[in-house]
C-alpha cells in the first residue's frame, strides 16, 4: 500500500519536475502528500505489527526531516528537484524492506533504498568532496549489496527456499535437502558472514565504516539529515528479521556480532575525540551508537531487541535534532565547521545553546536525559544474559565518549578561548520559522521520553 | 503526594525563573519556592508515619513496569534528617547568591533549583534506577556551576569533575543492573532480601565503593575536589562540600552495608586504613598549601575521612549500642560537616568579594577592618577542628570514642588529626586575619552577618544540645543494623 502511493508520489514528481516547477513547489508537494498519508495510516495503524510501525516511523521521520530542511531547500540556490525525488524513491525502497519477506524483493529494497543515496550525496555539483564521498559509498555499498547477495543465494542453496518465513521454518525443523548435516553449520556461519557484511556497509559499522566519515564530513546537510537517519531502521528490521532465521544457532550470531558491535563502539568512541570538526564527532559518534544497536542483535532475546530499537529510535531523533541545529545555526552566512567556533554560543543565543546542551548529553547518555535509559536497557540486556564483564568495558568506553560531549557543552558555555578568532564569520546567527517549531517540538518529545520512557517501550515490546 | 511535590516543586521553581526578568523577581521568585519547600517538609513532617515497614513515609507509582522500576521515594529519620539539611544549605546558598554573583543570576537560582531536587531525590529515592538517575543527574547542574562561574581554570576542573564522578558511577550501574536482574525489580526492598553469595556481594560491595568513594571522597580518589572546590564559585563549593559529599556516606549506609554486609565487614579493615589515610595523611597535605580554598578543601576530605572510619570501626565492637553509637556519629558527622568546612567555604566566597585574594600569604591583619568577618571565620574553623560545645565536636567525639572500644590504637592515630587540623586552622587564622593590616575592606554587612549568623545558630544547637539529633536519627540505624545483623553470617559476639 505505501510502496503504491509513494509510486505515486514519484510519479507526481516526476510530472512536477518536467512541467517545470519552482523546486519549493516540488518539494511541498511531496511534504503534502507525506504528511496525508501518515494521518491516514495513523488512523488505521496496527501496534503490533513490527513492519507496518517501521514504515510509520519512516514516513514520520521523513515529514520530520523535509520540515526541519524546507526553509533551506527555499533559500538555496541549487537546482534540486530531483533531491525530493530521490527521497521519495529511496523511502519506496525502505518501506518495501520492512515489508519484504521473498528474497528478491527484498533485494530490490535494497538497491531501491541505496542507489538514490548516492545521488542525493553527489546532488551538490560545486562540492568536489561530496562526489568523492558519493563515489566511496557507492563503490562500499555496491560490494555490500553483492555479498549481501551472495549470502542470501547461499541460504536457498541450504534451505532450498525463496523466502524469509518459509527459510525460517526449514531451519527451524532442520533437514536440509542439499546439504549434508555435517556442512550445515559452516553453510551457515559462511552465510551470516556475507549478509553481515552488506548489513555492516549499509549501517557504517566496523569493519566496514570508512564511507561514514567522507558522507559525514562533507555531503550537503539536508541530504545527511535524511540519508543518515531513515534508512537505518528499515536495516536494522531486515537484520533482525534474516538473523532471527538462524535462531538455532544464537551463539553464532552471537560470536559473529559481538566483534562488530564492540568494535564499532570502541573505534567510534575513541576516534571521535581527534575531531577537530562537527560533522566528524558526528560521524564517528554514529559509529559507536550504531554499535549499541548491534549489541541488541548479537543477544538475540526479545528483551534486547526491544532495547536495541529503542536506541535506534531515540537516536534518530536526536541526530535529527542536531541537523536541525547545524542547518539553522550558522556563524555569519556560513555553517559552522569546527566545533570550537561555537564558543560563546550561550552567551549570544541561548535558546541554540540548550539544542547543543540537551543533544549531547543524551548522545554522552547521562542521566536524566532518555539517552541514558536506551544504553541502560542494552546494558541490562546484557547483564540479563550474563555478560557483565562486556557491560563493564562498554561503560568504561562511555565515559571515554562522554569526554567529546560534555567538551562540547564547555565550549558552548563556558566561554572559553575569547581571543580565538573564528574561522566562519563572526556572528551567530539562529534562523528560524517552521524548523524553529519543529525543532522544539523534537526537544520536547525527547523530555516526555526521558519522564516517561515507557511510552515506547511498551509498543516495540509488543512486537517479539 | 506530599513527597512528590517536595521533589519537584523546586524543579517548577527553576521553570518560572524563566519568566523573570530582574534581580528583585527573580531573588522573590527563588525565595519563594526555598519557603514552599519548608512548608512541604513540615507538612511532611506532620503527617502519621507509616510505622510497619520502618519507614516514616513512602509513594509508589509505576513506571516502566517491564523492567521493575517504579517511581518510588520513601523516607526514614536518615533521610529525614539529609533532606532538611539539604534544604537548609541550599537557603543559605540562595540568600547568600546576590552577594556572591555578579553575572547571569537568574541562570545561577535556576542550576540551583534543579540541583536540589535531584539531591532530594537522590535522598529520598527508593528505586535503585531512580536512585541512580537522580545521582548521576547532579553532575549536569554542577558542571554548568563550576564553569560558568568558576575562576580561571573552570574549564579543566569542571571536566575533570564530571569525567571522574561519572567513571566511578558507572561501575555502581553495573552493580545495580545486575541487582535489579537478581531480584526482578529495582526497588531498595527487594534488594535487602536478595540472598548473595560472598563473591557477589565482594563485586557489588566494590562497584558501590568505587562510586561512593569518589562522591565521599576516600584517598586516593579524592584528587577531583581541591580543584573542583578552589575553581567552583562559593556557592558551588558550599553545595559540594555541605551536600554533594554526603551523598557518599549515604549511599554507604544505604545501599553498600545492607546489601553486601559480609563483604563490608571482610574489607572493613581496608576501609578503615583508607579512612585513617585520609585524616592523617590529607591532613598533613592541607598543611601545606597555600591556596586557601584549596586547605579548607584538603581539610573537608581529611574531616571526611571520619565518616569512613565511623562506618567501618563497627567490625571490631561488641555491643549493639556501640555500633548505633558509631553509625549516629557518622550521619552527625556528615551533618555537621556542612556546617564546618561548608560554613568556611561561605564565609570564604563572602570575604573573596572584597579581597579577590585566595593566596594566604597575600593576606594579613584582615581582622583589623572586618572584625565580624574574623568572628564567624573563627567559630567555623572551630567547629571544623571539633572544639567542644561545637557542632563538629559531636560526631567526631562518637566516633573516636567507638574507636577507643574496638581499637585503641586507630582511635590514637584519629585524634592525632584533632591537633594537624588544628595546627594548620589556626595558623591560617594567624596569617590572614591577625598582625598589622596591609589592605583595608568593609566589614559584612546585616545580611552577610545573618547568613552567618543562620550558620552559627545551627553549630551552636547542634554543639549544645545533639542529643535532640541523635534521638531522631537513631531508629533509623537501629533498623538497619539489625537488618544488616540477620544476613550476617557471623553474628555479634
Amino acid at each position: 500500500m505505501t510502496e503504491i502511493f509513494l509510486l505515486m508520489t514519484f510519479i507526481v514528481l516526476l510530472f512536477l519536475t518536467m512541467m517545470r516547477f519552482s523546486q519549493i513547489a516540488v518539494f511541498d508537494t511531496l511534504l503534502i502528500m507525506l504528511v496525508g498519508f501518515l494521518s491516514l495510516q495513523t488512523y488505521f495503524i496496527n501496534l503490533d505489527n513490527s513492519a507496518t510501525m517501521i514504515e510509520w516511523f519512516a514516513l514520520f521521520f521523513t515529514i520530520i526531516t523535509l520540515m526541519l530542511t524546507r526553509d533551506h531547500v527555499r533559500r538555496s540556490a541549487q537546482f534540486l528537484q530531483p533531491w525530493s525525488m530521490m527521497i521519495a524513491a529511496s523511502l519506496m525502497g525502505v518501506c518495501m524492506i520492512a515489508k519484504a519477506d521473498h528474497f528478491l524483493s527484498v533485494y530490490i529494497g535494497f538497491e531501491l533504498m541505496s542507489l538514490p543515496l548516492v545521488f542525493m550525496m553527489c546532488i551538490d555539483r560545486t562540492n568536489f568532496h561530496g562526489h568523492i564521498a558519493g563515489w566511496r559509498y557507492f563503490i562500499l555499498t555496491t560490494c555490500g549489496s553483492t555479498l549481501w547477495l551472495l549470502g542470501m543465494v547461499l541460504l536457498y542453496g541450504l534451505t532450498g527456499e525463496m523466502s524469509l518465513s518459509a527459510a525460517a521454518q526449514v531451519i527451524k525443523v532442520g533437514g536440509f535437502p542439499l546439504i549434508a548435516n555435517e556442512y550445515v553449520f559452516g553453510w551457515v556461519v559462511l552465510i551470516m558472514t556475507c549478509l553481515l557484511a552488506g548489513f555492516t556497509v549499509k549501517l557504517g559499522l566496523v569493519p566496514m565504516q570508512r564511507w561514514v566519515y567522507d558522507v559525514y564530513r562533507y555531503v550537503p546537510l539536508t541530504s545527511l539529515a535524511w540519508l543518515s537517519t531513515v534508512p537505518k531502521l528499515a536495516i536494522w528490521l531486515l537484520l533482525l528479521k534474516t538473523f532471527s532465521l538462524f535462531y538455532p544457532y544464537a551463539d553464532v550470531v552471537f560470536w559473529l556480532c559481538l566483534p562488530v558491535a564492540i568494535g564499532s563502539i570502541v573505534y567510534g568512541s575513541l576516534m571521535a575525540i581527534s575531531q577537530p570538526t562537527i560533522r566528524g564527532l558526528l560521524a564517528y559518534s554514529s559509529i559507536a551508537q550504531m554499535g549499541f544497536v548491534m549489541i541488541g542483535c548479537a543477544l538475540a532475546s526479545a528483551q534486547a531487541w526491544v532495547a536495541a530499537t529503542f536506541f535506534l529510535i531515540v537516536y534518530i531523533t536526536i541526530s535529527l535534532v542536531m541537523f536541525s541545529f547545524m542547518i539553522n545555526v550558522t556563524r555569519g552566512d556560513r555553517e559552522i565547521v569546527f566545533w570550537q567556533d561555537l564558543h560563546g554560543l550561550y552567551s549570544a543565543v541561548p535558546n541554540a545553546a540548550w539544542i547543543v546542551f540537551v543533544v549531547m548529553f543524551t548522545l554522552a547518555g547521562v542521566p536524566p536525559f532518555v539517552g541514558f535509559i536506551t544504553k541502560f536497557a542494552v546494558i541490562m540486556a546484557l547483564i540479563k544474559q550474563g555478560f557483565w564483564f562486556i557491560a563493564v568495558g562498554i561503560m568504561a568506553i562511555s565515559v571515554v565518549a562522554a569526554f567529546y560531549y560534555i567538551r562540547m557543552i564547555r565550549v558552548v558555555y563556558f566561554g572559553l578561548n575569547h581571543d580565538k578568532q573564528p574561522l566562519s564569520g563572526n556572528v551567530f546567527i539562529f534562523k528560524g520559522g517552521l524548523n524553529k517549531a519543529v525543532t522544539a517540538c523534537m526537544l520536547c518529545v525527547i523530555i516526555l521520553l526521558s519522564i516517561y520512557p515507557a511510552f515506547l517501550l511498551n509498543i516495540f515490546e509488543r512486537w517479539w | 503526594m506530599l513527597m512528590v511535590l517536595l521533589l519537584v516543586h523546586s524543579l517548577l521553581g527553576a521553570l518560572l525563573l524563566k519568566l523573570t526578568r530582574q534581580v528583585k523577581s527573580t531573588m522573590i521568585v527563588t525565595l519563594l519556592t526555598m519557603s514552599v519547600g519548608w512548608v512541604l517538609a513540615f507538612m511532611l513532617h506532620q503527617q502519621v508515619p507509616v510505622s510497619t515497614t520502618g519507614l516514616l513515609y513512602h509513594v509508589k507509582i509505576d513506571w516502566i513496569q517491564s523492567w521493575g522500576v517504579s517511581f518510588y521515594l520513601a523516607l526514614d529519620t536518615f533521610s529525614m534528617s539529609m533532606v532538611i539539611l539539604t534544604l537548609f544549605v541550599d537557603t543559605v546558598i540562595v540568600m547568600s547568591a546576590p552577594i556572591l554573583i555578579k553575572k547571569n543570576l537568574r541562570f545561577y537560582m535556576s542550576i540551583f533549583l534543579v540541583m536540589q531536587t535531584m539531591m532530594l531525590g537522590v535522598f529520598m529515592a527508593w528505586d535503585g534506577f531512580l536512585y541512580y538517575i537522580f545521582w548521576e543527574a547532579v553532575l549536569i547542574p554542577m558542571y554548568l556551576c563550576i564553569g560558568v562561574w568558576g575562576s580561571e581554570m573552570r574549564g579543566d576542573a569542571a571536566v575533570k569533575f564530571f569525567l571522574f564522578t561519572f567513571l566511578g558511577s558507572v561501575v555502581m550501574l553495573i552493580a545495580i543492573i545486575y541487582l535489579g536482574v537478581k531480584a526482578n525489580g529495582f526497588s531498595i526492598d527487594a534488594w535487602y532480601q536478595l540472598k548473595l553469595s560472598f563473591t557477589e556481594q565482594l563485586y557489588i560491595f566494590l562497584a558501590f565503593f568505587i562510586a561512593f568513594a569518589v562522591k565521599i571522597p576516600v584517598w586516593p580518589l579524592h584528587t577531583w575536589l581541591p580543584d573542583a572546590h578552589t575553581e567552583a564559585p562559593a556557592g558551588g563549593s558550599i553545595l559540594l562540600a555541605a551536600l554533594m559529599l554526603k551523598m557518599g556516606g549515604y549511599g554507604l549506609l544505604r545501599f553498600a552495608w545492607p546489601i553486601a554486609p559480609d563483604a563490608a565487614w571482610f574489607l572493613a579493615p581496608w576501609m578503615i586504613a583508607l579512612g585513617l589515610i585520609a585524616i592523617v595523611y590529607v591532613g598533613y597535605v592541607a598543611m601545606s598549601q597555600s591556596d586557601m580554598k584549596r586547605l579548607i578543601a584538603y581539610s573537608s576530605v581529611a574531616h571526611m575521612g571520619f565518616v569512613l572510619l565511623g562506618l567501618f570501626i563497627i567490625v571490631g565492637l561488641e555491643h549493639e549500642t556501640d555500633v548505633r553509637m558509631a553509625w549516629n556519629g557518622a550521619i552527625i558527622q556528615m551533618i555537621t560537616h556542612a556546617f564546618g568546612s561548608g560554613a568556611l567555604f561561605l564565609a570564604f566566597g563572602l570575604m573573596y568579594t572584597r579581597t579577590k585574594e585566595r593566596r594566604i600569604q597575600a593576606m594579613q591583619g584582615l581582622a583589623e577592618s572586618m572584625p565580624y568577618c574574623a568572628a564567624f571565620f573563627l567559630v567555623f574553623l572551630f567547629s571544623n577542628i571539633a572544639v567542644p560545645g561545637t557542632a563538629g565536636f559531636v560526631g567526631e567525639w562518637m566516633i573516636v570514642l567507638a574507636t577507643m572500644k574496638s581499637m585503641p590504637f586507630i582511635a590514637i592515630l584519629a585524634s592525632l588529626t584533632l591537633i594537624i587540623s588544628a595546627t594548620y586552622s589556626l595558623v591560617l587564622m594567624r596569617n590572614v586575619f591577625y598582625g598589622p593590616a596591609i589592605q583595608f575592606y568593609q566589614d559584612f554587612d546585616l545580611s552577610e552577618r545573618l547568613i552567618c549568623g543562620l550558620m552559627v545558630t545551627m553549630i551552636f544547637v547542634i554543639g549544645l544540645y545533639p542529643k535532640a539529633l541523635v534521638d531522631y536519627i537513631d531508629p533509623s540505624t537501629t533498623r538497619i543494623w539489625s537488618n544488616i545483623q540477620m544476613k550476617l553470617d557471623r553474628g555479634m559476639a
